[in-house]
């Protein structure tokens, strides 16, 4: 079930609510177990058959976390974590592993077909964290269905926050269980907010990047304005889309009296990589950081080693977001990013460089070097395989005489093609590049996710999320903050009521199934 | 305390909103259930048999409600192709007849549907409506829809899309029905909706349009000599890639009539019509504006000994005045069309054809849309001077 439906929104909901609502003022044993089974429920709407998947899961990894709560054992981890990553490697990298033999050894191992589970990769990580936690005594044994309930709660089940057993747990534990009147005002608010970035931004984007990326896949040579436009528009998909899932998870969290981490904080604004990896999928950096990159050794044993470790992790990292090579060679080519800007950094601090008044400049071509970078990388993310993805590198780079400009332009801009002599500039038809609309559309979004305060720093006067978040120092940003008014009422009933009534286009979320 | 207030009334005003949206949810299932929404294609294929029930909804997939009707049927022959296909009929042959038209949409996505209705069951001859504007196509486009809408809350998701309007959804919702003593049974929202569907052989019926129970996007002869003639100037003008056969396209084509041949099914790939003013505007450039149609009319006959050209209604009599609108042509010009597939000599055809019923009904219903005889038609008696083209000068 995806948030962005009607019955996700018209049915599940609603009965969710008020049967948590009732049960939370009799008992709280009743209240979370509704939660669970309620999430249960919204697991197993995508396909029943994986609900033992994480029942599973569950129950073996509270076991063995029971045991780790109370004998400290590197054998009971080492079985907990190595259990569950046999599971992830099963069902999300076996047919990667079998086709990529296959193609080897010309011989067919039979597991293309394994079908990867609904959010697989978030339950195991946070059983994982869970486990590790529980090793350290960062955590205390609760009851089973506390527990249940720390792993499948639906708002974080498919798409993350991946969610700390310490994070949720004491407020599963404090006195008044159920939202209180606050809660509910802040949630939907939060949760209207996400369902109009994934269904009217990111949904309008994906009309734009998917045919590009589908004839690419075709083997059709895309034109350089149809391959640009196409990777603009995916990168900003990918960002509304993973953006509204964060806040619809949490507002959702938020609405049932639960606080719920941050996930996503404006990566786009970021003025380096690194500060890209602490801005996207937070709690995925996080894990990746101290369950994996601290583990190797960090950056404790000089810069060969850290730039190793760097390198390590993000290639996981990459793999864990999808099992294919161009997610590896994605993950990859951050790890080179970061390592370039790890090396930039130190030669910084080396040279004792001081921008002075060119700062600002400094600042605005570190911004777009970041932006270019990231927006170059998502074609390896989004393209179908790795020719796809030459195929739409070779269209931004105009080569193969791709560099063709619409024919509507001819009579404009042909004159001036000519006379700078750019004989490689050809006008004809192209396929999808919709012209000054699309660039229009696609440069307002653009604003949008540059210089609008985003839904955490809107909400920063009453912390929808669990972390407290700095309100904005700016006048006007400040005159746009949340508040329980007529006027913010107005604008949240306006953007959810057009989100529910464009509701009813194909969508997916792109996060659903990693 | 104040603040409390004010949660509890901004509160209240949210759930006013989510109460709202329940209504609205409630009445799409109402509407999903009396339009027949979730009475399953098979058993509604089967009701089709025993008619006559005009059927068509968007909320069934084409693909499934005619392979269904195609695997009740088994007929020795079957039509394909886009919605310019639909007007082919079972009543001219005399063998057994099922249109599979209106599943195909871009070529190469149709393959798989060809692959598909000869493993339900292999017909001795496909006649493949072939629409040539397919092969100027980028490829790519929108997957054909294999599964049902089984979602409660599509009706309301089409009223919302403006695939209808509010009237007809809340007629539809309080009383089953949009129009009133309606001649023949209607099944499905767009059929309840229109008056417009599909009849036990495939072939779709607009008696619809000839009541003016017009959905939103209608079929409905609106264009002018001009407007068309200013479509057809801007579509040459988009430079090379739209005026020239795709290779891709003609690969899938190839495909297609391969994977028939291997099945010992033959393929009739037929050139289906523009109407009269559409061909005498291309006429007018031909270098430009039949660029890319006169390229496949010299391509395709390599590709397939049966290919036959219907492209000019001129040439075989149709006038104006039998077109449903600029690229669809009505019911007597696919019966000249069927009559002339089985004139071409060495046609597997020619045996297959009724030439006396169809040599008649051209003639009696020349210059007509609709053919107001048998089961269907002969509810429609007031129809037979029907005309939908401004252009037609036989009124």
């Amino acid at each position: 079930m995806l948030f962005n439906s009607l019955e996700f929104l018209l049915i599940f909901l609603p009965v969710t609510f008020f049967g948590f609502l009732v049960a939370a003022r009799r008992n709280r044993f009743f209240a979370l177990g509704w939660l669970v089974c309620a999430s249960l429920f919204f697991y197993g709407w995508w396909n029943p058959v994986y609900v033992w998947l994480i029942v599973g899961s569950m129950v073996v990894n509270y076991c063995l976390g029971w045991i780790l709560c109370r004998a400290r054992s590197v054998y009971v981890l080492s079985v907990g974590v190595g259990l569950n990553l046999a599971t992830l490697g099963y069902y999300k990298y076996i047919g990667l592993f079998s086709e990529t033999l296959g193609q080897l050894a010309g011989a067919q191992m039979g597991f293309q077909d394994v079908v990867l589970p609904l959010a697989i990769s978030f339950f195991t990580f946070q059983q994982i964290s869970y486990l590790v936690d529980a090793y350290n005594g960062k955590v205390d044994v609760s009851n089973w269905v506390e527990y249940a309930l720390f792993v499948t709660f639906f708002p974080q089940l498919i798409a993350g926050p991946i969610v700390r057993h310490s994070e949720i747990m004491p407020q599963f534990l404090k006195g008044q269980l159920g939202p209180r009147e606050k809660d509910i005002a802040i949630g939907v608010s939060v949760f209207a907010v996400g369902l109009f970035k994934k269904v009217l931004i990111a949904d309008t984007m994906a009309t734009y990047a998917s045919p590009v990326f589908g004839i690419a896949a075709e083997g059709v040579e895309v034109s350089f304005l149809d391959s640009w436009s196409g990777v603009l528009a995916y990168s900003l998909q990918i960002y509304f889309d993973f953006s509204g899932y964060s806040d619809m998870a949490i507002g959702l969290g938020r609405l049932f009296g639960f606080r719920l981490p941050i996930n996503f904080f404006s990566p786009y604004k970021s003025l380096n990589i690194i500060e890209f990896w602490q801005r996207w999928h937070i709690t995925l950096s996080r894990f990746l950081k101290e369950y994996l990159y601290y583990p190797l050794g960090g950056n404790q044993f000089g810069h060969a080693r850290q730039f190793a470790n760097v390198m390590i992790v993000m290639l996981l990292g990459g793999l864990w977001h999808g099992a294919g090579w161009s997610f590896l060679l994605w993950g990859g080519m951050h790890g080179m990013f970061i390592i370039i800007n790890h090396v930039w950094q130190n030669l910084a601090r080396t040279m004792d460089w001081k921008l002075g008044r060119w700062s600002r400049l400094c600042g605005v071509l570190s911004f777009s070097l970041t932006f270019f970078c990231i927006t170059v990388a998502w074609v390896l993310f989004r393209a179908d395989n790795l020719d796809t993805a030459m195929n739409i590198y070779r269209g931004m780079a105009g080569l193969d005489g791709r560099f063709i400009l619409p024919v509507t332009y001819e009579n404009l801009l042909s004159p001036i093609v000519s006379s700078m002599g750019l004989t490689f500039v050809r006008f004809d038809a192209i396929q999808y590049f919709e012209g000054m609309r699309e660039a229009g559309y696609l440069a307002i979004v653009l604003f949008l996710a540059l210089f609008l305060p985003n839904t955490q720093e809107w909400m920063s006067r009453w912390r929808a999320c669990l972390e407290p978040i700095e309100i904005p120092n700016e006048t006007f940003t400040r005159m746009l903050l949340w508040r329980p008014s007529m006027v913010h009422l107005l604008v949240v009933v306006t953007i959810l009521t057009v989100a529910v009534s464009q509701m009813f286009r194909p969508t997916e979320f792109l996060y659903f199934q990693f | 305390m104040k603040r409390r207030n004010i949660f509890k009334s901004y509160n209240a005003v949210l759930g006013l909103v989510f109460i709202v949206f329940g209504v609205f949810g409630v009445s799409s299932v109402i509407v999903m259930i009396r339009s027949d929404g979730l009475v399953p294609i098979e058993k509604i294929v089967a009701e089709q048999q025993r008619g006559p029930i005009l059927f068509n909804s968007p909320l069934s997939s084409m693909y499934k409600h005619k392979l269904a009707l195609h695997k009740e049927r088994a007929a020795k022959i079957v039509a394909i192709g886009s919605s310019r296909s639909h007007q082919f009929r079972a009543y001219p042959f005399s063998e057994s007849f099922t249109n599979l038209g209106g599943v195909f949409g871009p070529l190469r996505y149709s393959e798989g549907f060809v692959r598909d209705l000869i493993e339900v069951h292999k017909p001795e001859i496909i006649i493949w409506a072939v629409d040539y504007k397919d092969f100027f196509q980028a490829p790519g486009g929108i997957p054909l829809r294999t599964e049902d809408e089984k979602n409660i809350f599509s009706p309301l998701g089409l009223v919302v899309t403006g695939a209808f309007d509010w009237k007809t959804y809340w007629k539809l919702m309080f009383d089953g029905e949009v129009i009133e003593n309606f001649p023949i049974k209607l099944m499905g929202l767009s059929a309840k909706a229109t008056g417009s569907g599909y009849d036990y052989d495939g072939a779709m019926y607009h008696f619809g349009q000839h009541y003016n129970f017009l959905g939103k996007d209608d079929i409905y002869y609106t264009n002018s000599r001009e407007s068309l003639y200013q479509g057809i100037v801007e579509n040459s003008s988009q430079g090379d890639r739209v005026n020239t056969v795709q290779p891709w396209a003609l690969a899938v084509f190839k495909s297609i009539l391969d994977y028939a041949a291997s099945q010992d099914v033959i393929i009739i790939p037929v050139l289906v019509p523009d109407s009269p003013v559409v061909m005498e505007i291309l006429d007018e450039k031909p270098d430009i504006f039949r660029r890319g149609l006169d390229e496949l009319r010299r391509v395709l006959p390599h590709y397939s000994p049966y290919f036959t050209d219907f492209v000019d209604p001129r040439q075989y009599g149709s006038s104006e005045c039998e077109f449903l609108d600029p690229y669809h042509g009505g019911e007597v010009t696919y019966l000249r069309i069927v009559l002339g597939l089985s004139d071409v000599p060495g046609s597997p055809l020619k045996s297959y054809v009724r030439r006396d019923l169809i040599g008649r009904l051209t003639k009696d219903y020349e210059d007509d849309v609709f053919i107001t005889e048998g089961k269907i038609g002969s509810q429609f008696k007031s129809a037979k001077r029907t005309r939908f083209s401004p252009m037609c000068k036989n009124k």
